[in-house]
């Protein structure tokens, strides 16, 4: 129990302390997090809103694919992606495995199947009318299509900070493709199995307090969010 | 000027045909009402006129140009007409934005666009209402705004799919005054659905009926099966007035709309039994606002009463003039657009006897 | 609101695009390196590379793994610099071309911990193979790492040198109830150790941050120490350029030659972790 409070005692003075090792390792940890999410966002709305209105053969078994990729563990695509990036693998000549770009790459693929999937279900929620209506007031594919998405808005938010949350609190694909390089693609879960390595907890109590808040935040957004979405309704 | 010629028009879903409509032609800057009970194919056809769904088959031709089905070539066409929805929804956001989502559509100026929308809402009495959200207004005034929203189009026609379900009394009323005022509106051409025909009276001045996807008479009681028809001797006398442009199989029906019933009292005009007229005998007369519904008895041949009822609506005026009270025998005659041939379920629709035509 | 919340939104995707993801200009000197987990977990590289970047402005991107993930990487032509501690292996790593050459560099030592009051009494064994069998005779608990380390190869030297009959996975035939292979790194195993109240084989240097470098403590001693083949010797090798063509060769034997350089000798052998001395110099001459 001494332990215990202890390390959280010395891990809040490091908090205080703006200690500059602790601050850059949440850094790194937020930036690659953003730009995965960034990029997962901008390539998975679309797709998932091209599922949802389109109607074609086998649309279902996409549907059920997108769910399945879900639950792939992060293990999983680090694996695979570093067999890709790897010197001997086919992207082998980018040189990108061990950089922050590497961490990008499999933390897209981890999240795009929820971005998709989850713009899927939040744009086939949305009523028939709105295309309807937008249609007959003279809007075209494209401007519908903005119309429906501008609906489903909320939802797909809502899809979006997850992934954010998944992507920041996941460790397989950072540890694996990043290589936990200090200063460099050290990421705050990353950090945290080092410590535990290293027998040490204070940094790792830190960093744990700070994924935490930044989940807490997260949730919290979430839950605004899906506040206006009940009241807007 | 024709808004709309259709032709063969069907809509089917797998083997189900929701709407079938051999010839319809409607008129510019005139109210029409679509009326027809749930289900008959009402909203599959506004969804058609408003060029939102394409029928499966047939010719549609949209002021005077024949419509290629194709989004690029649908996107002006669709801009003259605009849909309200039974229930129109709203986008989330201010009641303002709504009403200017189509003028924004079509690149209109910020300032003109302000302008426009404080004027269509005036017209529907929701000026105080801009900058609500639009997604909380109650029914009657969702309906408002969405007429609101549709007229900032400035469309040539508005189309309205029930535009009292689900709105309160006193809307209902605010509702259908607006539609009138629009009514006398130039360069606009409203066409509405409802099941209500004192609705359809009060606001339109051409009915359209549709029944089981297929345009009817309005009144179902003068619904008859041919067959029976046939046995009681009537359908040769009805065939001998010349109101059917095909033959009607053993297994259809003939609907006769009552309000294109013309009668006359016995011995006035034409004496004794003339060839083009159908003699009755009147059972009951019932006063209906300004109008007289007059339940008939068709004679056969032997000039009794014959079991088949036949029910005519017509105006007060013009029942006076008759002098006819219950037990009158009266002769009828019906205009010429008075019958529609429903086919039953399993009977295939015959040929036709002469070719329907119409311009290339 | 919403707007203000998207514009939120906007301003923080700018900034993170803004800023670069990898930050390596075409300039700037920098290495790759991996290593065993036992040089970053104890601290030394900390405080070596440092020292190396103030006298040559050269960064080193240290990636800690097991000698055989790391021995990996360097196949792949993955990074530029492998420093490891398998002797074999990292032979065998330089004769297949994949490395230009080996530099022994330090060693440090395993030592074998376990519980202060000695059950399997091994304190007194006259070398390490008698002290490991006679864990083997009473069935004390052994944690081995189980994870393809260094650590774990000199475990199972250990199990063959004692002649007991092996597994071919080289465990112990009988070591059902007493022999546990955890597969992972040497701080877990320690705590394991600790919690079973078994025997392991550890380096040097975590054990001793295990001791004393923590606020909680650590209960197992060192109950067995000093036979040669306890010794770890470290050795670093370039990846061969020949083999990878983008392999960043001159910084890496830059690196190399400063390990086993005077000065850098010098600063191993300075490097003391809660007050006792880990790393050995052990560079050999005219390597």
């Amino acid at each position: 129990m001494d332990f215990l409070t202890q390390s959280l005692a010395e891990a809040f003075t490091m908090l205080v302390s703006l200690d500059p090792e602790l601050y850059f390792i949440v850094w790194v940890s937020l930036r690659v997090s953003l730009m995965s999410t960034l990029i997962a966002s901008a390539m998975g709305i679309p797709l998932g809103f091209l599922i949802a209105i389109r109607h074609f053969r086998g649309k279902r078994g996409v549907i059920t694919l997108l769910n399945t990729l879900l639950a792939l563990p992060t293990v999983v695509i680090g694996l695979f992606v570093y067999a890709l990036l790897s010197r001997q693998g086919a992207l082998g000549h980018l040189g990108l495995l061990y950089t922050p770009a590497a961490i990008v790459v499999g933390q897209v693929i981890l999240i795009l199947p929820w971005v998709a999937g989850f713009t899927v279900s939040a744009v086939s929620r949305i009523d028939e009318r709105y295309r309807r209506t937008a249609m007959t007031l003279g809007a075209g594919p494209l401007q519908t299509a903005i119309a429906i998405l501008r609906e489903a808005r909320f939802g797909i938010l809502g899809s979006v900070i997850a992934a954010f949350g998944r992507v920041i609190s996941e460790i397989g694909i950072a540890m694996m493709l990043g290589g936990n390089i200090k200063g460099f693609t050290r990421t705050m879960t990353t950090a945290m199995a080092l410590e535990h390595n290293k027998g040490e907890f204070v940094l790792a109590v830190a960093l744990g307090i700070v994924l935490l808040a930044v989940s807490l935040a997260m949730n919290i957004l979430l839950q605004v969010i899906q506040g206006w979405y009940g009241e807007d309704r | 000027m024709m808004l709309y010629e259709l032709a063969e028009i069907q809509m089917r879903f797998g083997s189900f045909t929701a709407l079938d409509i051999d010839s319809l032609t409607l008129h510019e800057n005139t109210a029409c009402a679509l009326l027809g009970p749930n289900g008959s194919g009402k909203t599959t056809l506004l969804h058609i006129l408003a060029m939102l769904k394409r029928p499966t088959s047939g010719l549609f031709r949209f002021m005077g140009e024949a419509v290629v089905w194709r989004e690029k070539r649908l996107l002006p066409l669709r801009r003259k007409v605009v849909l309200v929805d039974q229930h129109p929804i709203m986008f989330s956001t201010t009641v303002l934005n709504n009403v200017a989502y189509g003028l924004k559509i079509r690149g209109e100026a910020r300032s003109a666009q302000k302008r426009i929308v404080m004027e269509c809402l005036d017209r529907v009495g929701m000026s105080g209402f801009a900058a609500r959200p639009a997604h909380r207004l109650s029914g009657g005034e969702t309906q408002r705004v969405a007429i609101a929203r549709a007229l900032a189009c400035s469309p040539r026609v508005l189309l309205l799919d029930e535009p009292t379900a689900g709105v309160d009394i006193e809307n209902q009323v605010v509702v259908e005054k607006i539609i009138n005022d629009l009514c006398s509106e130039k360069n606009m051409s409203i066409l509405f659905s409802t099941h209500n025909p004192l609705q359809a009276e009060r606001l339109s001045r051409r009915k359209v009926f549709l029944s089981a996807g297929r345009l009817a008479a309005p009144d179902t009681a003068n619904r008859f099966l041919v067959k029976a028809l046939k046995e009681k001797g009537i359908m040769e006398l009805m065939t001998n007035m010349g109101n059917f442009s095909r033959i009607a199989p053993v297994g259809s029906f003939i609907s006769i709309d009552p309000e294109k019933i013309r009668i006359y009292a016995k011995g006035h005009g034409n004496q004794g039994c003339h060839t083009s007229r159908l003699p009755a005998k009147v059972l009951q007369m019932n006063a209906d606002t300004d109008r007289i519904r007059v339940v008939l008895d068709v004679c056969d041949g032997t000039g009794d009463g014959c079991g088949i009822q036949l029910t005519a609506i017509a105006g007060a005026e013009e029942i006076r003039h008759t002098h006819i009270i219950p037990g009158d025998t009266v002769q009828l005659a019906f205009d010429t657009d008075a019958t529609v041939i429903n086919y039953g379920k399993d009977s295939r629709k015959p040929p036709v006897k002469e070719p329907i035509s119409y311009e290339k | 609101m919403m707007r203000y919340f998207f514009k939120f939104f906007l301003v923080i995707f700018s900034l993170v695009t803004a800023t670069p993801m990898n930050t390596a200009s075409a300039e700037s000197r920098i290495i790759t390196m991996s290593t065993t987990t036992s040089t970053e977990a104890s601290g030394l590289l900390d405080y070596l590379l440092p020292e190396f970047y103030a006298d040559t402005g050269i960064t080193v991107r240290a990636i800690a793994k097991g000698t055989g993930a790391a021995l990996r990487d360097g196949m792949d032509g993955n990074v530029d610099i492998v420093f490891v501690h398998d002797e074999e292996r990292e032979k065998k790593f330089v004769e297949d071309g994949f490395g230009t050459k080996r530099y022994y560099v330090m060693y440090n030592d395993f030592v074998i911990v376990g519980p202060k009051n000695d059950p399997a009494k091994i304190h007194d064994a006259v070398d390490s193979a008698e002290a490991m069998r006679k864990i083997a005779k009473a069935r004390t608990p052994f944690i081995s790492r189980g994870d393809d380390s260094g650590t774990h190869a000199r475990e199972k030297q250990l199990w063959v040198a004692t002649g007991l009959p092996l597994n071919r996975h080289g465990e112990p035939i009988d070591g059902r109830g007493w022999y546990f292979a955890i597969g992972q790194g040497m701080g877990p195993a320690l705590v394991m150790a600790g919690e079973k109240d078994g025997y392991l084989l550890s380096d040097r240097g975590t054990y001793l941050h295990y001791k004393y470098g923590r606020a909680q403590g650590y209960d197992p001693e060192v109950i067995y120490e000093g036979d040669d083949m306890l010794k770890n010797p470290y050795g670093v090798i370039p990846v061969n350029p020949e083999r990878f063509s983008h392999v960043n060769n001159d910084l890496a034997e830059t690196f190399a030659r400063w390990l086993v350089s005077e000065r850098g000798q010098e600063v191993i052998g300075s490097y003391q972790l809660h007050g006792h001395p880990l790393f050995f110099p052990d560079a050999r001459k005219g390597q």
